[in-house]
């Protein structure tokens, strides 16, 4: 066998559609592998990312001085497939926490007003149990900065791990150049979600009521005691959070048919990624197709050059099986090298691409690279069935016609 | 050393049957230097290739030494001819993708006898002496016609074969050439081999020891 693969190796290697035949199956592969790979980070992008951020499920309808604000969040309330409707998005004092802080991080947290419906998956703790008290859903690993380039930090080991804060107090302080709006305020970690590079890894999620407190004990001196109304109630927009992406048209649908106007938060061209996919899907089938075409057209091309090799075998005393066996070989070795090409590459643009994403994580949104690795195993079945398929017709023709 | 007995070979071309070889009876003996000669068509290439077991006759026996080697599996006629048959063509037959050693080394790779070191050292001695022993990494196309010639002698010399099968030799040469080679086939001959020649060439009648010719199917020996 040794000598089959010597003999195999110096055939394959000196002919003219070897390189040909390498060329086709390594651009094949990194065209195939390439465009699948992008496509499963784009959907992994729009699962882990775009379906799980409550940004993109938030719309602002704004409340007319003239309309009823109870009214119209009632109405909010009770239209299908909206969660939460509250008078924040997010609480706009930046809040910062000594405990959360380390040497790369500030401290610094947003805080999202959520109710049990519109958490996220809670993986370790309890959702919200009443509102007795400032409760707080943190993020497993909080990256406590406002700093863009918190990004960058996700691939490294700067997270503080909230774990250690479960069922227990943290403080945050709001600091302004006027002192009296200065204020402390504990809230109580009592759950974790699981925060992926997609998501805001620096929002804690508090209740409505917990934020009202804040605001109304900032703007004390400003509450109309006597109409018993508070600056939050002069706010004119309310916002709505929706269960689930695709029925975002559904409830600003709704919200329009019952008079009001909404707005959303950031729209989400779903079709784009729909659409990337269907690409990728498309494309890979017209290159498979036309590198198992090409690959069997270059076997039979070749089949006269082989076949005098095959005689010649075969005049010299070459059993059939022994024939077969550099004819396999011989292709065998072909597809081994050009797939170790292939992979060569795929890693040096893979690792580049990393880097590149490492230091700009902005490119393509911060996607993590999804390698797709079924489209490995596509690539290597077709070529691998061709290759048969090609090694079988000629040996059946060349057996066929023996060597008279 | 080959012995044909009844040697029958007929073809079906368009639904119809040709006789191509008719009783032939004839034994090739060693240290012989045979000619084969006959018109296109005769016969002359089916009957060489059924002496190299490529081909089985349709009736008859075929005897190598002692053995009836007609009816063996397609597996112990490649062991035949990979030890016993040396066969040389008119063009040549080296395999352009390997150099001049590379080919002489041919028949050896299936060889699980001999170690590689036995192997490379044989096609060296064979290239050499060929005349050949600084052309060994050259390619065909590197190569005169000549020497083209002789790479694919010391191939059928690899495994020291009892019987030389040369299907028009000398056809590609030019008149120096062909006597070079002759004269080597000639000197095998001498050394104990039974040489068998087809050809055209009235040259080759010269070197023969024997002169057979075919004609409507049938063997004749001739006088020189």
């Amino acid at each position: 066998m040794r000598n089959i693969f010597h003999l195999s190796f110096k055939f394959q290697f000196r002919k003219k559609t070897t390189i040909l035949n390498i060329i086709l199956i390594s651009l094949s592969f990194l065209i195939v592998l390439g465009i699948n790979t992008y496509s499963d980070s784009a959907m992994n992008y729009m699962e882990n990312g775009v379906y799980k951020s409550i940004y993109f499920k938030s719309l602002e309808v704004s409340v007319r001085d003239d309309e009823d604000r109870s009214k119209v969040r009632k109405d909010l309330e009770n239209l299908e497939n909206v969660s939460l409707v509250s008078n924040f998005y997010s609480y706009s004092d930046i809040l910062t926490s000594k405990d959360l802080s380390n040497k790369k991080l500030s401290g610094e947290v947003q805080i999202h007003v959520s109710n049990n419906d519109s958490l996220p998956q809670i993986i370790k703790g309890t959702k919200f149990p009443g509102n007795q008290e400032n409760y707080l859903i943190c993020p497993k690993k909080l990256y406590s900065t406002s700093n863009t380039d918190s990004l960058k930090m996700i691939s490294s080991n700067y997270a503080i791990d909230m774990n250690q804060f479960l069922n227990k107090n943290v403080t945050f302080s709001y600091k302004s150049n006027m002192e009296k709006y200065n204020y402390d305020i504990s809230f109580k970690v009592i759950g974790l979600y699981e925060n992926n590079s997609y998501l805001d890894a620096n929002v804690c999620f508090t209740q409505e009521k917990s934020l009202e407190e804040i605001a109304k004990n900032k703007y004390a001196d400003d509450y109309d005691k006597e109409n018993g109304i508070s600056n939050l109630d002069y706010q004119t927009s309310l916002f709505v959070q929706v269960d689930h992406l695709d029925n975002m048209e559904k409830v600003n649908n709704q919200i329009s048919s019952l008079g009001y106007r909404s707005e959303l938060n950031a729209t989400v061209i779903e079709s784009y990624f729909t659409d990337i996919k269907d690409t990728a899907q498309t494309i890979s089938a017209i290159v498979i197709i036309i590198t198992a075409i090409l690959l069997l057209v270059i076997a039979f091309k070749q089949y006269s050059e082989d076949t005098k090799t095959y005689k010649l075998l075969s005049y010299l005393g070459y059993k059939k099986a022994q024939i077969n066996k550099v004819a396999i070989v011989s292709n065998m070795i072909q597809i081994v090298i050009s797939l170790f090409i292939s992979f060569v590459i795929f890693v040096i643009f893979y690792l580049i691409f990393k880097l590149l994403l490492n230091y700009y994580p902005y490119l393509l949104n911060n996607w993590k690279v999804c390698i797709n690795y079924k489209s490995i195993i596509v690539v290597l079945v077709t070529i691998l069935l061709s290759s048969f398929v090609s090694i079988v017709v000629n040996m059946f023709r060349f057996n066929k016609g023996e060597c008279k | 050393m080959i012995h044909l007995q009844n040697i029958d070979k007929s073809y079906v071309k368009n639904k119809r049957k040709v006789n191509v070889l008719k009783n032939i009876n004839y034994k090739f003996e060693s240290k012989k230097f045979y000619c084969i000669m006959g018109k296109s068509g005769a016969g002359k290439s089916t009957l060489i290739q059924m002496l190299g077991l490529l081909l089985s006759p349709s009736n008859g026996d075929i005897y190598l030494e002692k053995t009836n080697v007609a009816g063996l599996s397609e597996n112990e006629k490649a062991d035949i001819r990979n030890k016993e048959i040396g066969f040389v063509f008119q063009s040549f037959y080296l395999n352009p993708l390997l150099n001049a050693y590379e080919n002489v080394m041919l028949p050896g790779y299936i060889d699980k006898k001999s170690t590689l070191k036995e192997k490379k050292e044989r096609a060296f001695l064979l290239l050499k002496q060929m005349g050949l022993e600084n052309r060994e990494n050259h390619y065909p196309k590197e190569l005169s016609g000549g020497e083209q010639q002789r790479v694919a002698i010391a191939r059928a010399l690899f495994h020291d074969p009892n019987i030389i099968l040369a299907d028009e030799p000398t056809g590609s040469l030019d008149p120096e050439n062909e006597k070079h080679i002759l004269e080597i086939l000639k000197k095998l001959s001498r050394k104990g081999k039974c040489v068998i020649v087809v050809s055209h060439n009235d040259a080759v009648k010269n070197y023969a020891d024997k002169i057979l010719y075919i004609e409507k199917g049938t063997l004749k020996e001739v006088k020189k």
